[in-house]
């Protein structure tokens, strides 16, 4: 056991740390829509051009191919330099990605890869549906095969940035006699197929991070097929530990300089007696305390993770625990800095200088933990497949 | 960087796991409920043999020559079983006569000759080359030696030293509990905390218990869960046990990661350590009480029950919590020393 980086980690570190405090955008993301596709894409270019795209990609797809302990550094220099979030590119970097990479052919990759490395495109992720969404297994969008084609008619929900995708990982039923987890396949579809309509949703703050897509009769070539008919399951369960896993690595290296952040306002910040700053309020102060230790534990967490992931590769059920200490204490920092701001908490403001204010990041939160299983979900993973309690 | 055990850390944890099973097991500690002594003079002897309380110090101490590190890996297995007996008060009172140059002493605690109470101040009291104010001292009965430490430094002072023992009818009864005034008392020895700091060290001993006790109250209600049946199946099937465990399970692994990365900093004397330090007291204990807590809810009416070892646990998590200053006293440190992204 030991937390020393080696002569070349701390060398990675000092070159990570160079190359973005020259590169990192002055003007932060805006809230949603084409003028963020644009913003997220550019910065994804940027990245491709400094040859830091898809760090945590094998090189032989273009990626970095670098190391978990590489990733975490890359993420914590990122975290420091204040950099743009993932945004847009979640899915396609994150997930499709390390998906295609897992299972896909050589053809799909040489498609889709490079454009995904390179800022081209934007994917988003069809899997939850209005009557499948913790039971994901249950979902009902129909793929009927035809010739070469498979025809798609059903819709999907929660859909992170379908009005602003190029591409969706889909998952549809194409075989309705079989289990339900045996029926299902992985299919790369073109967004701008005929036949299907995204409606935007409004969350809670304001913007339209995710839609509803409908699809009738959408027709896709069966040649999109990602390893194979009726094998859908097992390849989206290896792009969700990918999301339980390294996916959040960077949110939760990010938790620790928002919260120093937040320590930072509350020295600035009239506190509630109305003469001293807020960290002058005993409980400000108490609950500000708490939740450094608590991102202390969450980095040790992460940590510990990225050691676990270098002896044994994949992600495991671990991950889940990881997630719900992370999403729960994201929304306490969040309320208590909705505290600290006292009435300017009521002001959704979005400054193009500073992005996203506080009480923004506070209601996004409520997305954030819902993000790739909700917290009870997390919790059944983490008591039946860590604890082996039962079903 | 690698935050996982090493085999020999393991053997470390897995030699502690078996000898406390069988000799400072819960069953060893209510059989000696109303003894002077939490452990006999022969189990004390052989621990001291077996070399525990000098895991961490150098071998021209008389230690074992290894670290802050696998000392919390000793302490976690300790708190998982609740061992009793005086192991905080001996590892911390012969590292305190080791850096104050006095061999002899330290020779006596290693070899389980003489024992160490662990003396916790009061709020208010002062420690230092006097030390002054109201100390709650752990096992101090029969103990030889008492040492107190803060983030200021650390003493070592004989039991006659301190005022009279006024024994509590203890909470905890793995613990012999008491207070005793001490009134601008040189000890026999201080060290200052930038030269040897004995209050980290006791900081990440202390979670590590605590986590032992977050990690042992979760496999207790696992195995309940599992066990107990009820509406025709096993209560952990039902999903406000289910996730209660799964809490459980969170708290435990988050007490745990940060115990060992504190100890990992304090044993690098990094920038942060003392931050770190103060962040794994906060979160075992917090883990602990938490889950002792939730213990006695999966157990019902069980769960309050004598016979029950549920309200054990629950009573020495409360006991580390309420050590080195409690909740509140590492509030500074918490806010104010350099965390990871400053440093």
């Amino acid at each position: 056991m030991d937390f020393d980086f080696s002569d070349e980690e701390l060398a990675f570190r000092e070159e990570v740390r160079t190359w973005l405090a020259e590169h990192v955008p002055a003007d932060k993301a805006p809230e949603d829509g084409p003028a963020m596709r644009d913003y997220d894409l550019a910065w994804q270019r940027t990245q491709y051009d400094g040859g830091w795209a898809g760090i945590s990609w094998p090189v032989q797809f273009g990626g970095r191919g670098l190391s978990t302990i590489e990733q975490l550094i890359w993420f914590e220099e990122y975290a420091r330099a204040g950099a743009p979030s993932i945004g847009a590119n979640f899915v396609g970097i994150n997930h499709a990605g390390p998906t295609l990479i897992a299972r896909a052919s050589d053809g799909q990759r040489a498609a889709h890869l490079p454009p995904i490395l390179r800022g081209d495109v934007v994917w988003c992720q069809g899997f939850s549906e209005p009557g499948a969404g913790s039971d994901l297994a249950g979902l009902q969008t129909r793929g009927e095969i035809d010739g070469d084609e498979l025809v798609v008619t059903g819709s999907k929900v929660w859909t992170s940035f379908a009005n602003l995708a190029d591409y969706q990982e889909l998952l549809v039923r194409t075989d309705r006699d079989a289990p339900k987890h045996k029926g299902i396949t992985w299919i790369i579809c073109d967004m701008r197929s005929p036949g299907i309509e995204v409606r935007p949703i409004r969350t809670m703050n304001r913007t339209a991070h995710f839609s509803e897509v409908f699809y009738d009769e959408v027709r896709i070539p069966l040649a999109n097929v990602v390893g194979g008919l009726n094998e859908g399951w097992s390849v989206a369960m290896s792009t969700l530990s990918f999301e339980r896993g390294t996916g959040f690595m960077a949110d939760q290296v990010e938790l620790a300089r928002t919260v120093d952040d937040l320590i930072a306002l509350a020295r600035t910040t009239t506190g509630p007696d109305g003469r001293r700053p807020a960290i002058a309020d005993e409980e400000v102060a108490r609950r500000l305390a708490t939740a450094r230790a608590e991102v202390a534990a969450l980095r040790a967490m992460t940590y510990a993770s990225v050691s676990r992931n270098l002896r044994q590769q994949t992600p495991g059920p671990e991950a889940s625990i990881s997630k719900v200490f992370y999403a729960e204490l994201q929304q306490r920092v969040g309320r208590l800095a909705m505290d600290i701001l006292g009435h300017a908490a009521f002001d959704l403001v979005h400054d193009p200088l500073v992005g996203e204010g506080w009480p923004a990041w506070y209601l996004r939160g409520y997305g954030v933990s819902m993000g790739g299983g909700t917290p009870d979900i997390q919790r059944n993973i983490i008591a039946e497949r860590v604890l082996g309690l039962p079903r | 960087m690698d935050l996982l055990a090493s085999p020999e850390q393991e053997e470390i944890a897995a030699t502690v796991a078996a000898f406390c099973a069988e000799h400072l097991s819960i069953r060893q500690l209510r059989s000696r409920i109303g003894e002077a002594a939490a452990v006999d003079p022969a189990t004390w002897a052989r621990l001291a043999e077996l070399g525990w309380f000098g895991l961490g110090l150098g071998a021209d101490q008389g230690g074992a020559g290894y670290s802050v590190v696998e000392e919390a890996f000793m302490f976690r297995e300790l708190g998982r079983c609740l061992a009793p007996g005086p192991v905080l008060g001996a590892v911390l009172g012969a590292r305190v006569a080791a850096a104050c140059g006095d061999a002899t002493r330290c020779r006596s605690i290693l070899a389980g000759e003489a024992l160490v109470a662990f003396g916790d101040p009061d709020a208010g009291a002062v420690v230092g080359p006097r030390l002054d104010g109201r100390l709650l001292l752990l096992d101090a009965p029969g103990s030889d030696y008492v040492v107190v430490c803060d983030t200021s430094g650390a003493a070592l002072l004989a039991i006659g030293e301190v005022g009279p023992l006024q024994r509590l009818d203890s909470l905890d009864p793995g613990v012999r509990l008491a207070t005793a005034e001490v009134s601008d008392l040189a000890p026999l020895h201080f060290v200052d905390a930038a030269t040897e700091p004995v209050g980290l060290r006791a900081q990440v001993l202390v979670a590590a218990e605590a986590a032992g006790i977050a990690e042992a109250t979760r496999d207790i209600s696992v195995a309940y869960a599992l066990a107990r049946q009820q509406f025709g199946k096993p209560i952990g099937a039902h999903q406000a046990v289910k996730h209660r465990c799964a809490d459980m399970a969170v708290a435990a692994v988050a007490a745990s990661a940060q115990a060992f990365f504190a100890a990992l900093a304090l044993d690098r004397s990094s920038p942060d350590a003392a931050f770190q330090c103060a962040s794994a007291t906060f979160v075992a204990t917090t883990a602990a009480m938490g889950n002792a807590t939730r213990n006695i809810s999966n157990h019902g009416g069980l769960g309050f029950t004598w016979e029950h070892d549920a309200h054990l646990y629950l009573k020495r998590a409360h006991l580390l919590e309420a050590l080195l200053g409690g909740r509140a006293a590492h509030l500074c440190e918490l806010l104010d020393a350099p965390g990871p992204l400053t440093v």
